[in-house]
């Protein structure tokens, strides 16, 4: 999913390049977000329980049984 | 800025926006208790709620044509002004990253058990998008244009549910401490807040003309609105399915809803509910990345922040699953953190600029600037 966010995130750096070079306080501005929203996607490395709130609960239940250990 | 809000769609906006915390987060918190304490609790938030609106309202009417960065900057100058706008920026953002888990968490708990987070942050961001594109005028022309399909839906549900509703599990004596009165009232508070964003629009809004007499009518309709549905929906839930298990349920209004008929010709209509959260949850994430978003605007000085929107877009989608892994640390990051960080931000920081401005009145505001 993250590469897909990058390519998005490229493709509106390419159509906005023109409004964000005038005023480079944008540009700055535009890459911080850009680069956290990276960082914190190349942080994320899925939730341990699971991603939906059924995984959830099974992976806890589990957890608790002693069944997974994380 | 355009003028392109009236006072009428900014009130709708907060009531519209509180309806998925009044049928899920507010019947369950006010549990903890019983029927009376509930009933008590809000009864204490009414006040504070009276005076935030009484704050919003001062605010509102006597600064015409600013919105708070605007009113921070005349009574503490450019610096402190960023430095306050910074604090709410970051809180704006934490708060939408737990509304995006909560709205999950409510469509999870109902109808799309086994559905992904992901794709739900994904379907709502893009909807967000879509809205932000044509513009805040257009949201909150949407909320004026549902509330009262909304109010009309919750009240037949609430008329259809009372003859099912058991005085007996509402009226048990209450065993809660003042104290402990106050921290479930707080709950209340927490949500009713947001009435406290509206002055982030000040400068918005195009019928300053119109008479005190009137604003104060839409503002008390407001809160007297507020808390009849929250009154309405705490009774009816406890009623059917009582205090103890209201408290163990995550939509604890949509599961006493499942056994109701109107007239016993239409049953099992609990669905339309999660139309309707989902509708107030989209209004309510539209409104905290607005919020976010007008922060950063004034942070950064700029005029438009429409570049932002994609960038911003996928920062939330990462932060809301970097900082909420599951389901139990959403609820403990909204326990501990957001509705103690809410009342802060929604109660104590506004009250005590009022204070400062009531300190400095004797400059006339508007001059300030000049």
């Amino acid at each position: 999913m993250l590469y897909v966010f990058v390519i998005i995130i490229i493709a509106t750096l390419i159509t906005t390049g023109k409004e964000l070079l005038e005023d480079k306080k944008k540009l700055y501005l535009f890459l911080v977000f850009s680069l956290a929203a990276i960082i914190l996607g190349i942080l994320y490395t899925g939730n341990p329980y699971g991603n939906s709130v059924m995984e959830s609960y099974v992976g806890a239940e589990s957890c608790l049984k002693g069944k997974v250990c994380l | 800025m355009k003028k392109v809000i009236t006072f009428r769609q900014l009130f709708y906006l907060f009531l519209v926006v509180s309806i998925t915390p009044m049928l899920t987060v507010i019947p369950s918190e006010l549990a903890v208790g019983n029927g009376s304490s509930a009933i008590i609790s809000i009864g204490l938030s009414l006040i504070a709620i009276i005076m935030l609106a009484v704050l919003v309202g001062i605010f509102l009417y006597e600064c015409p044509n600013k919105n708070f960065y605007e009113i921070l900057i005349d009574l503490f100058g450019r610096p402190v002004a960023k430095g306050i706008i910074l604090f709410y920026g970051i809180w704006a953002m934490t708060l939408l990253t737990t509304k995006l888990w909560q709205y999950t968490w409510n469509l999870q708990n109902s109808i799309l058990a086994n559905t992904r987070v992901q794709l739900l942050f994904i379907v709502m961001g893009l909807l967000v998008l879509y809205a932000f594109q044509k513009g805040i005028r257009t949201i909150f022309r949407f909320a004026e244009f549902v509330l009262v399909p909304i109010l009309i839906i919750i009240l037949i549900y609430v008329v259809s549910s009372f003859p099912n509703v058991r005085l007996d599990y509402v009226l048990e004596p209450n065993q809660m401490s003042f104290s402990e009165l106050c921290i479930q009232a707080g709950y209340v508070l927490a949500v009713s807040g947001n009435l406290f964003l509206l002055l982030l629009y000040g400068d918005n809004i195009k019928d300053h003309s119109k008479s005190k007499k009137l604003f104060a009518r839409f503002l008390g309709a407001t809160v007297l609105a507020f808390i009849l549905v929250v009154l309405l929906v705490t009774i009816v839930t406890f009623g059917l399915v009582g205090s103890h298990a209201a408290g163990s349920l995550a939509t604890p209004f949509y599961i006493a809803m499942k056994g109701i008929s109107v007239l016993n010709v239409v049953e099992h209509f609990e669905p339309i509910l999660i139309v309707l959260m989902f509708l107030s949850d989209f209004l309510g994430i539209c409104l905290y990345a607005s919020v976010s978003l007008r922060c950063v605007k004034w942070l950064c000085s700029l005029r438009k922040i429409r570049f932002l929107y994609v960038p911003f877009g996928v920062f939330i989608y990462y932060l809301s699953l970097t900082l909420c892994r599951s389901q139990f640390d959403v609820e403990y990051l909204y326990h501990v953190v957001i509705v103690k960080w809410n009342l802060i931000m929604e109660f104590v920081i506004p009250f005590v600029i009022l204070i400062v401005y009531y300190g400095k009145r004797k400059i006339p505001l508007r001059d300030v600037t000049n």
